[in-house]
């Protein structure tokens, strides 16, 4: 998948004039990689659409109007796309507030090693962190997880952490949007700006 | 000022009751003072900012008391600014946990869009994590 560069970011007010067409269009891309297990975690995976949806938001939301803040979200949100044959993924821990806060920091930590993909081929591929030094500096309920997946796509899901033993197979409109990321061309997004 | 012994007290739980509600009413006038800049009004959005100013003073007086009372606020501390950098650190990575339950909550409630909502919202946290590090680094 290609990393967003400068010009994949449209201004303020051009986005504003775009944002409910492109909302409606990444709601339908979002849905397929939007996956729950259970009520304890949600996998967010992402892609150029999805991650250029992340920064023209937090730049919507939080009125970022400087050259300086726009490229700072780039750096911030462009690790979240994966290289050639990687599949990356936010994973949100969903229901920690019960838990002990030292047990909670444990989970974070551990868990995303844990994390993995069965691919079409049977093979299981377990999650790598990403080098995103700041974010992983500061463990919380939000990690940002990588799958090298080569050639081949994901078809399950699941954790062999110890508090949390759990398989989900992956519908066909989740496995399709998967493996259409991992074949993802360089294309420039649309609308084009140029 | 409130002494140590008296953490936990009724005074103490009334105090934090008043101080979030002097951090939602600074937030609803200047909610109104932007509604009326946008109905041309603009005497009036002036007259809503300074009302929020005022609660905002009422705010910081509960929270020196509150302070004052030996206990760290919510947990969090307040100091130097490296502190103060640190704390807000520790602000973000509680608030994004606090995302998580709403989302669960929401999803068993059928309220896709408030889980929508609230992915978005975590996501920005992934940004003031990676800027309060680049602060901390500076500092450091």
């Amino acid at each position: 998948m290609r990393k967003l560069q400068r010009f994949d970011i449209m201004d303020y007010l051009l986005y504003e004039e775009k944002r409910e067409e492109l909302r409606r269009n990444i709601m339908k891309i979002k849905r397929p990689r939007r996956i729950f297990i259970k009520d304890k975690l949600l996998f967010l995976f992402e892609n150029t659409e999805m991650v250029r949806d992340h920064v023209l938001e937090t730049i919507r939301l939080e009125k970022l109007f400087s050259e300086h803040d726009l490229l700072r979200q780039l750096d911030v949100f462009n690790p979240l796309i994966g290289e050639h044959g990687e599949l990356r993924c936010t994973m949100i821990v969903l229901n920690s507030l019960d838990w002990e806060r030292p047990k909670r920091m444990k989970m974070w930590k551990e868990l995303a090693s844990h994390i993995y993909l069965v691919l079409d081929d049977g093979q299981k591929v377990y999650a790598q962190i990403p080098e995103i030094p700041a974010i992983n500096r500061h463990p919380c309920s939000i990690r940002v997880l990588k799958f090298v997946c080569g050639s081949h796509y994901p078809v399950k899901i699941g954790s062999d952490f110890s508090d949390l033993k759990v398989e989900e197979k992956l519908s066909v409109a989740q496995q399709k949007a998967l493996r259409e990321d991992l074949a993802a061309s360089s294309n420039i997004l649309e609308p084009a700006l140029h | 000022m409130l002494k140590k012994k008296q953490f936990g007290s009724q005074t103490y739980n009334l105090l934090k009751q008043a101080f979030a509600a002097e951090c939602y009413a600074e937030k609803r006038f200047q909610i109104f003072a932007k509604i009326a800049l946008d109905e041309g009004l603009p005497d009036v959005a002036t007259a809503f900012y300074g009302l929020a100013r005022s609660q905002n003073l009422h705010a910081e007086v509960h929270f020196d008391l509150l302070e004052s009372s030996g206990e760290l606020f919510y947990g969090l501390k307040t100091g130097n600014t490296l502190e103060n950098i640190e704390t807000a650190l520790s602000g973000e990575i509680l608030k994004s946990d606090e995302y998580t339950a709403l989302i669960t909550t929401a999803r068993d409630e059928g309220l896709m869009n408030v889980v929508e909502s609230m992915e978005k919202i975590a996501m920005t946290e992934l940004s003031h994590i990676h800027r309060l590090d680049s602060l901390e680094k500076e500092f450091i």
